[in-house]
């Protein structure tokens, strides 16, 4: 009987060791049907009879006919909410569909799905203000053109089939800058593609936190900028933009009268070129001075000017778009750069002074919104104006001045009063012409807003 | 309790030395099947303290015994208990003879009972879990009552939660440092070899441990005290899962001072008594242990037992009429298998070494190391980008449709796509794994959307312990232990199934940027199969604690005091810096420490022999538990504000009867926890009032709601009745009727992952005079069991269990219920009627539970073997009923429910409810030789 019990014993044993194992399961594979339904109209057909509707009106479509269609758009990314954007299988002609779900991408109605549409008893419409271009979807509300398709509903208008095309066959390329025409227009919700550009802002956010952001995309000539719409509900709003140049690509939109380029997911954008570096544009400088004694209030400059454009001086942005600016309070004018909201701006201001004559160095500055010290005081002996300002050597004497810091802290946020710097004794061996530079910098992150007046040499 | 009987017996010698001309008793004990002689049969004269062992003939005798009316107990592990009046006359010794002790039935029934403890262990924010296990081995008729008859309903010794009770195997806590509650899986199909116990009820002294309020379970698995014998059984059964398998074989000590104990249970099937929940244990034990010489001893223990099992869904009222009791949402078909995406595996060997020192006759020093690795997982579904999976998404429900509103606030009920919902969900109801796969394969860019997980919690716990216990004088006997723990837990999501997809990655689908990362050091981190991801820390909790008891007895009264101190050490360190939290997550946080004591004491009075009276007073104060210190340990370091420890309180007092045909016990009690916290986490989709009145947000992150100060009383009376009607006819009468309730408002905060909750505390929440929930607060049994001389014996048990409570939704009974935002788009605007707020917030009272229970056995004698068969069936009339459920929180304002309610039902976030066993049954068959 012991052999019998050790037995029993020693079968459970192996079983315990191997026993506890989780089942394991053949993936399974989805039989796809495609529904047997046939067109017998045209996108372009529907195109036509909603734009001989009263302008921005909406009609109800009666007849019982079908068009079929190609997915473009993708709510993947959360950039598209509750749209969905097709164009027709001939890529001619593009429209969208209000449709009241969410992750429509994975309910078979990804990117290059091709489908059915039922037009019998849904609304159709060309609204002229937001989202132009054809749009579908149920009877409109006081807002909408169309408004949305009850979840419960929307599959009996749009059918999948089993069939997907690749992308990369119904992509279009387009060349900035898009000019507003009507051969444009039929791009509407159509998938397109820009080569050779990069953000104009290298380090912004696809979108701000608060609020809904166009970023510009730049090809590199003044003029061929497009406007790239984010939404702060996307997945990847928060994400910082590519830094690099290369290719785009988007379903287009139309807002008011501007084109706009609309991210399905992050990966379409494929800038995996080297930023191209766009020379920065220095403004005054056409009337240097070199002067051993002065102090400049800038009361004799008008203010506010989004750039101060000063022949005497110059001002460069040597990161990203924004310039030192010229504002005013009460009776005080004075110099004033902030990055707030405005990723990576750097911009020097600087100031040509004969260092022979002078022997001192000193200015006023204030604070607003403080958050990290942007400002950074250097002289340069070798700096050329109109030459690169890269190549300069800086000297850093920043430590040698009070400088607004953001203390005490305030109700309103800015500074009571300006702060002195203090006095710089220009040293011995400076001689000849020469140059102080206020640079902003905003490598740490600072949005403070810095002011400076009362810049004196003597 | 085998070193108590020891000391004794040389008291007993001492009371002998004494004796002018004995007078006295003696006798032998044999099994009434095998007629054979037992040995190491506990007798004692009840009253007199004097008690000794059967030797090796089964014979007993005691040479000077009190003259007079005395009572003779006689019991022994898996026997029924004898208890004879005695006359002793002065000068004699008084031969009793043979006394033939008849195998017990609860020994089989224990052996048999497939409790409610494993799927007790339900994850679903429901608090209450039983305590009933450790009842099992009880002798108390109320006791046996409350595990074997009220356990099916989630009976609850006075109420208390089982992190108040001690369990321990050989002197070594079980409970959990995380949530400070045993792990009964750890020994789970172990039945047989876990079977030697001692039990404590509510704040008794035990001679291993201080102890709680609710009592404790010391599991004594040391090889030289099992019965020599071998036993096999195989139990069939429709609970939680079908089969089990078990042998067991103990050698007894031989001659070369050695001892072992094997044993082996399995238990498996492939659907439990709810749909889609598969389950397979495994158990392997061994004991051995060697006798050095007469003072010293080893034994070395060793515990294997793996175990899945599949969960079932609390379910909606709706979802329950809908889908039927029995319905189940965590599994749907694939590979034509029934897969369930739920699943608790756990696998927790342990090693336990015990050095037994028998210093002298009068004292023993007892020292014990273990240690304990292994691994627990609670599966689920992730997602992101895509639908929630779940059958039971609230979307998919018909209750939506009817209380739709528009974002104005117009009521737009929608019929007909209730219907459709209806339809589709009667039609879809369980879980798709089809489209998982489709949606996880057509999105090859950027990793799989939904994929299988599990929560590990791995542990690896280093024990000391010591236990002193002394027989110091003839009256006073003394207890001492000091007692180390230091464990260490690995927290983290560990990936199981990536679901078709070739990656997961990590990455939250909601925040804003960095706030996505789950680890900023390792941004998108690409994860596969048995990857670590979206969380991943450890907690260290050292506990060291110590404990005094001096017991005194007399002839008339019987005394005890014991004391405490302890010392608790936590600490978090991250190994994930959290992107919502990057610079409060990764490394060590701050560590925390709290000092704790208890006093407890208390007397029996015995004015005769037959009546007892039992009075028992506690004081002490805990060390919250680790998940009560780190309210959002999966993200930060963080540590709950105000938290202090406990202060328990508790008081009982009993009446006890004890005649040979008539035993019955009164007990009154009182109990009160103060200053506990409780942390509970629920996912919320649906709208929170995340701020000020005004501030009302979509929320699709897991919240953290952290309680502090709760006050909990708990009182009432226990009655055990039980009369011998004739020699073959036992009836048991059992009630207890308490009132288990919060007694103020405690504090509410509530945190979520991705900080959108501005405003984090909630103020108080209207506690006082809520119910504790999740069990009867009444139950009674009625039961006569009949004992037939050859052998078989039938038992039937009437039971009425009623004042079960609904948990409650803590959030709801702040001022945030009442911080609703008004709809835009209606007038007039909502204006609270505080009668129709009450009504919303009256907590639920079920409908009270009628259990018959039948029990029977039968045993055969075939060739020196013992063939038994045990049959149970419980809830006979198969009666419906609930045995707990929760408020969800989801839609936690005045706004909500008077929306929802509008339609006339309950909206889709109405409570959950966990559905109790219809009828069911259970046999085992198992031989003994």
């Amino acid at each position: 009987m012991k052999t019998i019990l050790r037995i029993f014993v020693l079968v459970l044993g192996v079983v315990a060791l191997q026993g506890c194992q989780n089942e394991t399961y053949a993936e399974p594979t989805e039989e796809c049907v495609s529904p047997s339904l046939v067109k017998n109209k045209e996108v372009s057909d529907i195109y036509t009879l909603a734009a001989g509707l009263p302008l921005n009106a909406t009609a109800r479509y009666t007849n019982d006919d079908v068009i079929e269609a190609v997915v473009t758009s993708s709510d993947e990314g959360g950039n598209f909410f509750k749209t969905i954007s097709l164009i027709s299988l001939d890529g001619t002609r593009g429209f969208s569909m209000a449709i009241d779900d969410y992750n429509l991408y994975t309910k078979k109605f990804q990117p290059g799905k091709k489908v059915y549409i039922k037009l019998k008893d849904l609304y159709f419409s060309l609204p002229i203000g937001f989202a132009r271009g054809l749009t579908l979807g149920a009877i409109p509300t006081s807002v909408q053109n169309v408004d949305r398709i009850p979840i419960t509903e929307y599959s009996k208008y749009i059918i999948p089939t089993c069939t997907v095309i690749n992308e990369d066959t119904y992509v279009k390329q387009i060349t900035l800058p898009l000019a507003v025409t009507v051969a444009n227009d039929a791009l509407i919700n159509t998938l397109v593609e820009v080569s050779n550009v990069q953000f104009q802002a290298e380090c912004a956010t696809y979108s701000k936190k608060d609020y809904d952001t166009s970023l510009k995309i730049t090809n590199g000539s003044p003029t061929g900028l497009m406007e790239v719409r984010t939404s702060r509900f996307a997945n990847f709003a928060g994400n910082t933009v590519q830094n690099g140049n290369g290719k785009i690509r988007g379903i287009l939109t139309k807002y008011g009268n501007a084109y706009q380029l609309i991210l399905r997911t992050e990966r379409d954008v494929k800038l995996t070129n080297p930023r191209v570096v766009i020379p920065s544009v220095s403004l005054g400088g056409t009337a240097i001075v070199y002067s051993g004694s002065f102090v400049e209030n800038f009361a004799s400059y008008t203010a506010p000017a989004a750039q101060a454009i000063i022949p005497k001086y110059i001002n460069i942005n040597t990161r990203g778009q924004k310039y030192w600016s010229l504002a005013t309070f009460g009776a005080t004018k004075y110099l004033q750069m902030s990055a707030y909201n405005a990723d990576c701006s750097n911009a020097v201001f600087i100031i040509p002074v004969n260092m022979t004559a002078a022997n001192n160095f000193s200015f006023k500055s204030k604070d607003g919104y403080f958050d990290e010290q942007p400002l950074k005081v250097y002289y340069s002996m070798d700096y050329v104006p109109g030459g690169n300002y890269n190549q300069a050597t800086l000297v850093d004497i920043t430590n040698n001045f009070n400088i607004a810091n953001g203390l005490p802290i305030t109700a309103n946020s800015y500074a009571s009063n300006f702060t002195q710097s203090g006095t710089y004794s220009i040293p011995a061996n400076l001689t000849g012409n020469g140059y102080f530079i206020f640079e902003y910098n905003s490598s740490n992150g600072a949005t403070t807003t810095m002011q400076i007046t009362d810049i004196t040499v003597n | 309790m085998k070193k108590i009987i020891f000391s004794m017996l040389i008291l007993v010698q001492t009371y002998m030395g004494f004796a002018q001309k004995s007078s006295g008793i003696s006798g032998k004990v044999i099994d009434s099947k095998t007629q054979k002689p037992l040995e190491n049969v506990v007798t004692s004269i009840q009253n007199v303290f004097l008690t000794q062992l059967t030797d090796a003939n089964g014979k007993f005798s005691y040479l000077s015994v009190p003259v007079g009316n005395q009572l003779l107990q006689i019991k022994s592990q898996g026997y029924k208990e004898l208890l004879l009046q005695v006359d002793i006359e002065a000068g004699k010794i008084l031969d009793l003879g043979t006394v033939i002790l008849d195998e017990d039935g609860t020994n089989e029934q224990q052996a048999a009972s497939v409790t409610l403890l494993e799927t007790d262990l339900n994850d679903e924010s429901n608090s209450s879990e039983s305590t009933l296990g450790l009842l099992q081995s009880s002798r108390d008729t109320f006791l046996q009552a409350a595990a074997f008859n009220f356990g099916q309903a989630r009976f609850s010794v006075r109420g208390i939660d089982n992190e108040y009770a001690n369990v321990m195997i050989n002197g070594v806590s079980m409970n959990k440092t995380s949530d400070g509650r045993p792990q009964y899986g750890d020994w789970g199909g172990l039945n047989d070899a876990t079977r030697n116990q001692e039990f404590t009820n509510g704040s008794a002294p035990s001679d291993y441990v201080f102890g709680g309020i609710a009592g404790t379970q010391e599991i004594n698995t040391r090889a030289s005290i099992y019965r020599p014998g071998t036993r096999i059984s195989f139990l069939n059964t429709n609970t939680n899962y079908s089969y089990r398998a078990m042998g067991t074989q103990a050698s007894g000590m031989n001659s070369d001072g050695w001892a072992y104990v094997i044993s082996a249970g399995r238990r498996w099937s492939n659907e439990g008594y709810f749909e889609g929940t598969n389950y397979g244990a495994n158990s392997l034990f061994a004991s051995v242990e060697k006798k050095i010489n007469e003072h010293h001893s080893l034994n070395l223990t060793s515990i294997y037992a793996n175990n899945l099992r599949d969960k079932n869904s609390p379910n909606t009222a709706e979802v329950a009429d809908l889908g039927g009791e029995r319905y189940n949402s965590y599994w749907g078909f694939q590979d034509g298998k029934r897969r369930n995406s739920r699943f608790k595996k756990s696998e927790e060997p342990m090693l336990i070494l015990t050095h037994y020192w028998k210093i002298n006759s009068k004292t023993n020093l007892n020292t014990t190391v273990s240690y304990q690795t292994g691994q627990i997982g609670n599966s689920r579904l992730d997602y992101k980008y895509t639908d929630n999976p779940d059958p039971v998404y609230y979307k998919n429900l018909p209750s939506y449709f009817t209380t739709l509103y528009t974002s104005g606030g117009l009521f737009i009920p929608n019929q007909a796509a209730a219907d459709a919902a209806k339809t589709n969900f009667v039609n879809n109801r369980q879980l798709n794994w089809n489209s998982i796969y489709r949606i996880n394969n057509e999105n090859l860019a950027n990793g799989g959307r939904i994929a299988l997980y599990e929560d590990r919690n791995d542990e690896d716990i280093i024990t000391g312990n010591l236990n002193l216990s002394s027989q110091l004088s003839d009256n006073i006997f003394f207890n001492a232990g000091v007692n180390y723990q230091d464990s260490k837990t690995k927290n983290f999501k560990n990936m199981i199934d990536l679901l078709g997809a070739s990656y997961y990655v990590d990455k939250g689908a909601f925040g804003f940027g960095d706030q996505q990362q789950s680890d900023l050091n390792n941004p998108n981190r690409v994860v596969g199969v048995n990857d670590h991801y979206g969380y991943k820390y450890n907690i260290y909790a050292t506990k060291f604690d110590a404990f005094t008891q001096f017991k005194f007895t007399y002839k008339k009264v019987d005394f005890y005091m014991a004391q405490t101190y302890s010392q608790s050490i936590y600490q978090r360190e991250g190994f994930y810096r959290n992107g919502y939290h990057p610079d409060n997550s990764f490394g060590k946080g701050e560590e925390k420490v709290f000092e704790n004591f208890g006093f407890k004491g208390g007397f029996t009075y015995k004015l005769t022999g037959r009546h007892l009276f039992d009075f028992n007073a506690i004081y002490m104060t805990k060390a919250p538990n680790a998940k009560d210190v780190f309210p959002n340990a999966r993200v930060n370091n963080s540590i709950t504000e105000n938290l202090t420890n406990e202060k328990i309180k508790g008081f009982d007092a009993s009446y006890i009867i004890r005649a040979p045909k008539f035993k019955a016990r009164f007990t009154g009690y009182y109990n009160e926890t103060l200053n506990s916290t409780d942390i509970n986490f629920y996912y919320s989709d649906g709208q929170i009032n995340v701020g000020n009145p005004g501030n009302i947000q979509s929320i699709g992150a897991f919240v953290s709601e952290v309680v502090t100060g709760v006050n909990k009383k708990n009182r009432g009376v226990e009655v055990g009745l039980e009369y011998q009607l004739t020699s073959t006819i036992k009836l048991t009468g059992v009630a207890a009727y308490g009132d288990y309730r919060f007694t103020n408002d405690p504090n509410l905060k509530i945190f979520d992952d991705s900080g959108l909750i501005v405003k984090n505390d909630k103020g108080a929440a209207k506690f006082s005079g809520l119910k504790l929930s999740g069990m009867p607060q009444q139950a009674y049994s009625f039961g006569v069991e009949y004992r037939d001389p050859k052998f078989w014996w039938i038992g039937v048990n009437a039971n009425y269990l009623a004042d079960t409570y609904l948990d409650i939704s803590s959030l709801k009974r702040t001022q945030s219920y009442y911080d609703f935002v008004q709809p835009t788009a209606l007038l007039p605007k909502i204006v609270v009627d505080q009668a129709k707020a009450d009504e919303f917030l009256k907590q639920e009272k079920f409908k009270s539970i009628q259990l018959l229970n039948l029990v029977g056995g039968k045993s055969w004698r075939i060739k020196g073997k013992t063939l038994g068969l045990f049959v149970s069936v419980n809830n006979v009339l198969d009666y419906s009923y609930r045995t707990g459920g929760f408020e969800q929180s989801r839609s936690a304002d005045y706004r909500a429910d008077i929306e929802d309610t509008k339609a006339g039902g309950v909206g889709p976030f109405g409570a959950k409810y966990f559905q109790g066993y219809g009828r069911t049954y259970s046999a085992n068959l198992y031989l003994q030789f």
